[in-house]
């Protein structure tokens, strides 16, 4: 920990923040439990807390997995409805109902979010919004649910500690996810998408957990709603609802479950203190909304906990834990302490075989017919000129695209129709052409969420927080840590990936892929953009991770020297053809890629 | 009056379905184009519902008669979505601050029709020009700043301008509903169809503009520039194209016609208040994506989708479900084809 | 940048925490809950306008046995959920003895059970959900209940217009509306007569589809149980597609507004009300006047109920002859031939609904221009 780089943008760090937090928080515990409050005081407290759970469970769809979402009411009106028919016709108490609310949000939230979560962006946002207005209109036309007259009798339940209660467990709940392997799958999917599946993460599983967990916040929250107001109606949940949700959720800066917490508290408290001008209230609220986003467009936190390796040095700073495993190696050697997933060659016939492979957008071929062998530990080079079509091919082998004719085996195991997380975990992974790292999280965290395959715990250790899961975060964060040692990048482990050198990024690049323990590791381009020391450095590597984790490399370059020394075999591709394969030698000599190239240098 | 404009609508349809003969290819990939097969489909569709539903048991007036009404409802959210549209298409912004833009308008009108005692195109005028102007303005003080911010910061200020503006005009104009001077309250008769003047004047209205506009963009040098801006913002820097002021005229025209769509809608509906944005802003910004977000016939042809769509739902089922359908419709196109029914679909690179 | 946070919430703690109110000063208050903002603004200021009014009244007079009447206003933008903090706020905060509102039904659904709990008394001016005193002994209103309103509808539409078949258009997600479309609906049925329903949606300026089904369906009356504002456009599309029908409206028509933007349009259309200005009793007519004076206005109708509301309120007060709030609860219900502005003598039942004469009122053409005539009024 003796590198902890700050990023400009960042607010630091200021355990005196959360110190005063909590302080805050026990001084208004003691005040409710002797009774210096009165119904008014601890009623918007309540409210405080309820808007907490909405806002800290909206940012995990929001602001953890980024997947914009603006129909929240719509989901605490299902908890706020169950509880309700709950409470009237079966008589049940707050403690069963919050559950089955929560269970019941959760549920239609798994439901709309399977469908819905293939939409990016605003698209995405109308679909919330309209699947929001959806529930709300079928809760206004159902018998059950009193129509537009709404339930009343609601067994009356506002109990402060118990909603204080609730909201704690769901912040821990929420930071906890935050810290573990499906948290760093869901900032991964925010971060990019594409990379994340490259990585093996099931971005749709991923994006459908967080889609129902945040429901389900919101079903709780509506329940601990519906006991406090012992009446619901439709318009309590419209478009204006989700809206405030959000409002608060930006405020305090997307992605912050502090910020979260603290522009909840401001806002719901803001407007008591501005009833003295009742009047000019509803015009002076939204124009202060106005002005700090213009001028503080990322909230008033900031992304300040987009980061989570820095939460959790806070915490540990504030309850003193055992010092990470570092001290168990004081000075590991790679080659002794570490094997690294890789596995022996091993096995018959080539590791990947295509047949006939072919892929066209919108009328345009862009590879036809492409067959290729690689043999189990070659090296191998794919090289041909600009628009030829081997990133296409990086793209079909990987899952990206899905080609439309032809056959891929990897393994002996046909993969074509696989998705990049499941190619992934079969074990593929790559680099990019134009590099996609994680840019918002750290160098450690990149590769931390790379070891996601290997993070055997589910959401149910995430949340418990059983010994099993400080033993598995360990063990990712020590490998994690091995891996950027010998790649030279422990010192920027705390950097933010954006601010990396050029070169460094790269690097990043193939340690991410590299913590996914394939069998075959697909470089695109790694050599774009480095003078030629870096080059030969980049060459040695290339080698040596060949070596060291039994590894089939393919690789796409430009630099010809580079792809001449390096590959056992080359196939060159023009126009989404392959025209040659052969070796360095061969292909050195071979007219039709002479030709190909025209223009181009061959040395 | 009705005679005239019913010859100009007859005249432009030939014009396409002959053009359409003339050069299918261009015509199918053109915007335009499409929109008219669109609209087109939409009738074929509409009378073989009639037919095949409708027409067994019930009375195919009252089918064709709400047919119409939805028309004229369907032009002013395609107004309205024509603003949204344009102004995704720039800034990649959901400006929820329009539906309001459109609410000025529709003050606009009324203070330049009741106090004024303007004639309705006066006043028609009037109300554009005021729109255009508070369309600016919203994006000057609101949005110029942000321009680097991330979307979701601006999503929040459109928000915040929307609660603003509706706020401010509670204020200002009272929350008391105004009741806009009754206009144009003469009756068409096509066979027994009824047709209102003021759902006829609000019909072809939409559509005069829908095809200035699209000339405007598709053959001015600052259309030009507008689609430049949109397309890559940088690279039109580059080619000397003032961003900042294709952008204010892109909200300027947006807003126009959305001033266009509050005054409009006040002579067949005669009743504004300051909330009356909300709710036609929501749907409008629906056709927007139901047609295509970015694509100018897109947002009239959901527009229009919208406005037949509801008002059947209505006229058969029940309005308490008429919400649900219009959004029903936007999530089932958004999983079909969420580019929108003109729209291309776009392969992310990688 | 962070200080400042920090210093900002300390402050919102401190704030919070440290103001704990107590301390009565002299005059006796009482509270109001309506929707100041937002698009039901008009109604809650209606109802404000005629509370203040009340006040007034007996503050000139020297108040209730020598003490003024203090009448805390709050805006509660017809959200539940801001009417609990606000009810709880002018309890706690500011020690009223009786609330005046809430305006809309479904934020006195709310209300109620807060009040009950606290031992607050309550008089809703204009919530007439029927669940709405159901729910505790402090819970009263003035107006009467939808049912007795649409059943005097219906009761209208079939001895003095014989209708056999009649529409009712309503709002769909209003509690107003629908509870006034079920009472109506199932009375005439049961009176023997066919009902087509139709809906709208809130914010719906359109009704043309709705009315030229009706036209269809040759409906003789429309039960039309909406506000003002829509009905005004109700009457004019009908009147454009031609469907003669005669309109019954609730007390929501009553409003010179009705007049104003319908013109001849309203011509023949009924409604049922809570009072009618040509009243010529003395608290009738000094009510008009002065509410013209003070506000420079005519009062809607909500406002008569806001004055009735705060009358009763502070007539038990005087009665209970002190500021407990449970010994005026027992004087609001024990009250009997209280005479108010919507009732010559208002009495409450065992629920805390009042009982008192419904009031019907026709809009008729004189020289050229609608006016409201009083029709009759109904007991029940």
């Amino acid at each position: 920990m003796k590198t902890m780089e700050k990023h400009p943008n960042r607010i630091n760090h200021s355990p005196i923040f959360i110190f005063l937090g909590l302080i805050a928080l026990v001084f208004i515990n003691i005040q409710v439990l002797f009774d210096r409050l009165d119904f008014y005081v601890v009623g918007v407290l309540s409210v405080v807390a309820i808007n907490i759970i909405l806002v800290v469970s909206l940012n995990l769809i929001n602001g953890i997995t980024g997947q914009l979402s603006i129909g929240h009411a719509g989901f605490m009106a299902i908890g706020a409805y169950t509880t309700a028919l709950f409470s009237i016709h079966l008589g049940t108490p707050i403690y069963i109902n919050l559950i089955f609310s929560g269970l019941a949000a959760g549920f239609v939230g798994f439901l709309i979010g399977l469908p819905t979560l293939r939409l990016r962006g605003d698209y995405l946002a109308i679909a919330t919004l309209g699947f929001g207005e959806i529930i709300r209109v079928i809760l206004q036309n159902l018998r059950l649910t009193g129509g537009a007259a709404g339930l009343g009798g609601i067994e009356w339940f506002d109990n402060f500690f118990l909603t204080q209660f609730v909201a704690i467990a769901v912040v821990i709940i929420t930071w906890r996810i935050g810290g573990s392997a499906p948290g760093r799958a869901m900032v991964a999917i925010r971060e990019d998408e594409t990379a994340a599946e490259t990585v093996g993460i099931n971005t749709t599983k991923f994006k459908v957990m967080a889609f129902a967990l945040g429901s389900c916040g919101a079903g709780i929250a509506g329940s601990l709603f519906a006991h406090r107001m012992t009446y619901i109606s439709p318009d309590g949940f419209t478009f204006m609802k989700s809206i405030e949700v959000l409002v608060m959720l930006v405020l305090g800066g997307l992605g912050s479950i502090t910020g979260a917490i603290f522009s909840s508290t401001l806002l719901t408290l803001l407007p008591e203190f501005l009833r003295v001008i009742d009047e000019w209230r509803m015009i002076i609220y939204p124009a202060l909304l106005v002005i700090v986003m213009i001028f503080r467009s990322q909230g008033l936190f900031g992304t300040m906990e987009l980061d989570f390796g820095q939460v959790k040095n806070l915490l540990e700073k504030l309850i003193p834990r055992k010092p990470l495993e570092e001290s168990n190696n004081p000075n590991p050697r790679l080659e002794e302490t570490v094997s690294f997933g890789g596995v022996k060659i091993e096995g018959k016939g080539p590791i990947l075989e295509t047949k006939n492979l072919s892929i066209s957008f919108g009328g345009l071929k862009a590879v036809k017919a492409f067959d290729i062998q690689i043999s189990r530990g070659a090296l191998h080079g794919l090289i041909g000129p600009n628009g030829a079509g081997k990133t296409t091919i990086f793209n079909m082998l990987t899952g990206v695209h899905s080609p439309n004719a032809g056959e891929i085996f990897f393994n002996g195991e046909r993969i074509d129709r696989k998705s990049p997380n499941s190619v992934a975990r079969s074990g593929i992974a790559r680099t990019f052409q134009n590099i996609r790292l994680f840019k918002d999280l750290t160098v450690l965290d990149n590769v931390k969420v790379a070891f996601h395959l290997q993070a055997d715990y589910g959401l149910g250790t995430a949340i418990a927080h059983p010994p099993s899961f400080g033993k598995a975060e360990s063990r990712i964060t020590r490998e994690a840590k091995e891996l950027l040692k010998v790649f030279n990048l422990i010192d920027h482990s705390m950097t933010i990936a954006k601010n990396l050198p050029y070169g460094a990024q790269r690097r990043l690049e193939i340690v991410r892929a590299l913590a996914v323990s394939p069998k075959l590791l697909l470089l695109d381009e790694p050599a774009a953009g480095m003078n030629t020391l870096e080059t030969q450095k980049l060459m040695e590597l290339i080698r040596w991770v060949r070596e060291e984790f039994n590894l089939t490399i393919l690789l796409i370059e430009h630099d010809m020297s580079l792809v001449m020394k390096l590959c056992q075999t080359i196939s060159v591709l023009d126009y989404g053809i392959k025209i040659f394969e052969g070796t360095p030698e061969q292909v050195r000599n071979e007219p039709r890629v002479i030709e190909a190239y025209l223009g181009e240098e061959v040395s | 009056m009705l005679p005239a404009l019913g010859f100009i609508i007859c005249a432009i349809f030939l014009a396409m379905i002959w053009a359409l003969f003339k050069n299918k290819k261009r015509i199918s990939s053109s915007p335009i184009g499409r929109f008219f097969f669109g609209f087109l489909l939409i009738i074929l569709s509409i009378g073989a519902v009639n037919y095949f539903l409708v027409g067994i048991n019930a009375n195919r007036l009252y089918f064709w008669q709400q047919t119409i009404y939805g028309v004229s409802l369907g032009s002013v959210y395609a107004l309205i979505a024509l603003g949204y549209t344009m102004v995704y298409g720039i800034i990649r912004l959901i400006n929820f601050a329009h539906g309001e833009i459109y609410m000025i308008g529709a003050y606009a009108g009324f203070f330049a029709v009741a106090s004024l005692g303007l004639p309705f195109f006066l006043a028609l005028m009037f109300a554009m020009l005021t729109s255009a102007l508070a369309g600016v303005l919203v994006e000057r003080i609101a949005y110029k700043p942000l321009r680097k911010a991330p979307r979701l910061a601006v999503l929040i200020t459109a928000i915040g301008m929307s609660l603003l503006l509706q706020n401010v005009g509670q204020k200002v104009f009272g929350s008391i509903p105004r009741s806009f001077p009754r206009q144009f309250t003469g009756l068409y008769r096509i066979g027994e169809l009824n047709i209102d003047q003021s759902r006829a004047i609000i019909f072809v209205i939409t559509f005069l503009l829908m095809l200035i506009l699209q000339y405007f963009v598709v053959y001015t040098k600052p259309g030009k520039a507008m689609r430049a801006v949109s397309q890559e913002r940088d690279a039109a820097q580059l080619v000397g194209v003032n961003v900042d002021r294709t952008i204010a005229l892109t909200f300027f025209v947006g807003s126009l016609l959305a001033g266009a769509a509050g005054i409009l809608v006040a002579i067949v509906f005669p009743q504004i208040r300051p909330t009356m944005g909300l709710m036609p802003g929501l749907k409008a910004f629906v056709a927007a994506v139901i047609g295509g977000i970015g694509i100018i016939p897109g947002a009239v042809l959901g527009g229009l989708i919208i406005g037949v769509s509801e008002n059947l739902v209505t006229a058969y089922v029940s309005s308490s479900w008429r919400d649900a359908i219009a959004f029903g419709l936007l999530i089932l196109i958004l999983l079909l084809k969420p580019s929108g029914i003109l729209g291309r679909n776009v392969k992310e690179k990688v | 940048m962070k200080k400042g946070f920090l210093l900002g919430f300390l402050l919102v703690v401190i704030l919070v925490v440290s103001s704990i109110m107590a301390s009565s000063s002299e005059p006796i208050k009482l509270g109001l809950v309506g929707p100041m903002t937002g698009p039901l603004a008009p109604y809650g200021e209606g109802v404000r306008d005629g509370a203040l009014l009340a006040v007034d009244r007996i503050n000139s007079q020297g108040g209730i046995n020598g003490r003024q009447v203090e009448i805390i206003v709050l805006d509660n933008q017809a959200n539940p959920q801001e009417t609990i903090t606000l009810v709880n706020r002018l309890i706690q905060r500011d020690g009223i003895v009786g609330l005046v509102g809430p305006v809309i039904s479904s934020t006195s659904m709310v209300a109620g059970p807060v009040v009950q709990r606290q031992g607050i008394p309550m008089i809703s001016p204009t919530a007439t959900a029927v669940d709405v005193t159901l729910q505790g002994d402090f819970v009263f209103r003035v107006c009467y209940l939808d049912d007795y309103q649409g059943l005097a509808a219906v009761n209208y539409a079939v001895d003095e217009l014989g209708a056999k078949k009649a529409g009712i258009l309503f709002k769909v997600g209003d509690a107003y509306s629908e509870g006034l479309r079920v009472v109506f609906r199932d009375n005439f049925r049961a009176a023997g007569g066919e009902v087509v329903e139709l809906a709208y949606n809130l914010g719906d300026t359109d009704f043309s589809a709705q009315l030229t089904r009706m036209k269809d369906q040759g409906v003789e009356v429309v039960y039309s149980p909406f506000y003002y504002e829509d009905a005004v456009l109700a009457l004019t599309q009908a009147q454009s597609i031609g469907l003669d029908a005669i309109f019954i409206g609730g007390d929501g028509w009553d409003a010179q507004e009705l007049l104003d933007q319908a013109g001849l349009a309203a011509v023949n259309a009924v409604f049922t009300t809570h009072y009618s200005t040509s009243d010529s009793r003395p608290v009738v007519q000094n009510f008009l006047s002065n509410f013209q004076d003070k506000f420079g206005r005519s009062p809607i109708v909500l406002a008569a109920l806001g004055y009735d509301a705060a009358a009763l309120m502070m007539d038990a007060i005087e009665r209970a002859g002190s500021d407990d709030p449970g010994e005026i609860r027992d004087a609001i219900a024990g009250t009997e031939g209280f005479e108010g502005i919507t009732g010559q003598s208002i009495s409450l039942d065992e629920n805390g609904n009042p009982v008192k004469d419904i009031t019907i009122i026709k809009v008729v053409e004189v020289d050229g221009t609608p006016q409201f005539e009083f029709v009759t009024q109904v007991g029940y």
